[in-house]
């Protein structure tokens, strides 16, 4: 059998830059 | 070539250092595989992570195999896994010799940040910010509160710049809560549709048990829950009068509330644009890949997908489609709120200012304190809107390259 990989996605932790 | 490595293949395998540098970690049903130096990820079944154990203790291909095939309980094709794992990049030699760097922040120094008295203070903050909120009146952040000085275009200034180095300081306790668990994260300035935003790349989570992972993606907005705190303590000092602080004071505090509420709020609603609690949901709903899931549901339900789109959209797992079913319609609402929000409430107000600031600029009174007020408040604003432009060309033209290649 053939291994299946499959793709993690990428863990970016954000803050928006304030446009209060 | 790793002169332990033996293969009996007629064709070289190309493992060498890239195969030590290769991360296995056990998580759900299967494993993670991946290379904290390239930052790039993947799950396999158990049989795969079988395989990858036994090749680096080993170097040897056919034993590998047979590792893989007898956690598989069937026969496993081990050259092409190994082939699919070279296409994908994850057994290229590493770009930097392995000499270790003394970390700036130990783990034990970062730890003190997130141990247990610390969560109890950020739980503290959080409940006590509330309280004061809904409490009392006089204490509840509003729209007004920005303009803490006499001058409305000098405060739209302040509190530009003090909301993003408060933005930084998110941004460290991200980074923080990383070096806590001996990551090393990666700051990047990026965007999220058409809003600038910091980003601290922590990929390397994925490596981790799901159970821990959730400090790290709480800790910006538990930094921000202090802040909040200590900003509404001290407007309620001044309001009080008990603290002897002046009204000055209590005024900048409640900007400083109003930018965490804010930016806190920011966090909840913008789910669908990855935001701290997004990360946050997708490990709750034991999701792998689910905002490319999502993006190419949404697209599937608008416009249509292309070929290699619907052939990606099918290798994505399955729960990660199931999930992304629902979500997709969360996502989908969120972008048409979005684009609203930017027709209606964006463009008009960058256009009310550039109205005011034009004329205060073309004076070129360089003595007033208003032109050099109206210059910062160009620059932050174009800075602010434009950054996102920059960032989307320079996606394109990797993305373009990328392809090309």
């Amino acid at each position: 059998m053939k291994i299946e990989i499959r793709e993690v996605e990428n863990t970016r932790l954000t803050v928006w830059v304030p446009e209060e | 070539m790793d002169e332990t490595t033996e293969t009996t293949s007629s064709e070289p395998l190309a493992v060498g250092h890239g195969l030590r540098r290769l991360v296995v970690a056990d998580e759900d049903d299967g494993c993670v595989l991946g290379r904290p130096d390239l930052g790039r990820y993947v799950t396999v079944p158990p049989a795969g992570g079988a395989f990858v154990r036994s090749l680096q203790d080993h170097g040897d291909l056919v034993r590998a195999t047979r590792a893989a095939t007898e956690v598989a309980g069937e026969e496993v094709d081990g050259e092409d896994f190994v082939r699919a794992l070279a296409g994908m990049g994850l057994l290229t030699d590493p770009e930097v010799d392995e000499t270790r760097t003394r970390p700036l922040v130990t783990p034990g120094v970062a730890g003190v940040f997130f141990g247990r008295v610390a969560w109890c203070v950020y739980a503290v903050a959080v409940l006590g910010s509330l309280l004061a909120i809904l409490s009392t009146p006089a204490l509840r952040p509003g729209y007004s509160d920005v303009w803490f000085l006499r001058d409305k275009a000098l405060s739209s200034l302040v509190v530009g710049l003090v909301g993003i180095a408060l933005a930084g300081v998110h941004e460290l306790w991200h980074w923080l809560a990383g070096r806590a668990e001996g990551l090393s994260g990666r700051f990047r300035v990026s965007r999220r549709g058409v809003f600038l935003v910091f980003e601290t790349d922590l990929t390397e989570v994925v490596t981790m048990p799901r159970a821990r992972r959730h400090g790290i993606y709480l800790a910006g907005m538990a930094v921000d829950s202090v802040i909040l705190a200590m900003a509404l303590l001290v407007e309620w000092l001044a309001l009080s009068g008990s603290g002897g602080l002046p009204a000055g004071v209590g005024r900048f505090a409640a900007a400083v509330a109003f930018i965490k509420v804010v930016g806190i709020g920011q966090q909840w609603a913008m789910v669908f644009l990855r935001s701290d609690v997004y990360a946050l949901l997708a490990n709750l709903l034991g999701c792998h890949n689910l905002y490319r899931a999502t993006w190419l549901t949404t697209k599937r339900r608008t416009v249509g997908l292309t070929t290699p789109e619907s052939d990606e959209l099918a290798r994505i797992g399955e729960h990660d489609r199931a999930v992304a079913a629902w979500f997709g319609w969360v996502h989908l609402s969120g972008l048409v709120a979005v684009a609203a929000m930017v027709v209606f409430w964006v463009v008009p107000y960058l256009a009310g200012m550039v109205r005011w600031l034009v004329p205060v600029l073309a004076r070129g009174d360089v003595g007033s304190g208003q032109f050099w007020t109206a210059a910062g408040l160009l620059t932050l604003t174009a800075v602010t809107w434009l950054t996102p432009v920059v960032v989307a060309v320079r996606e394109r033209r990797l993305r373009l390259a990328g392809r090309l290649l």
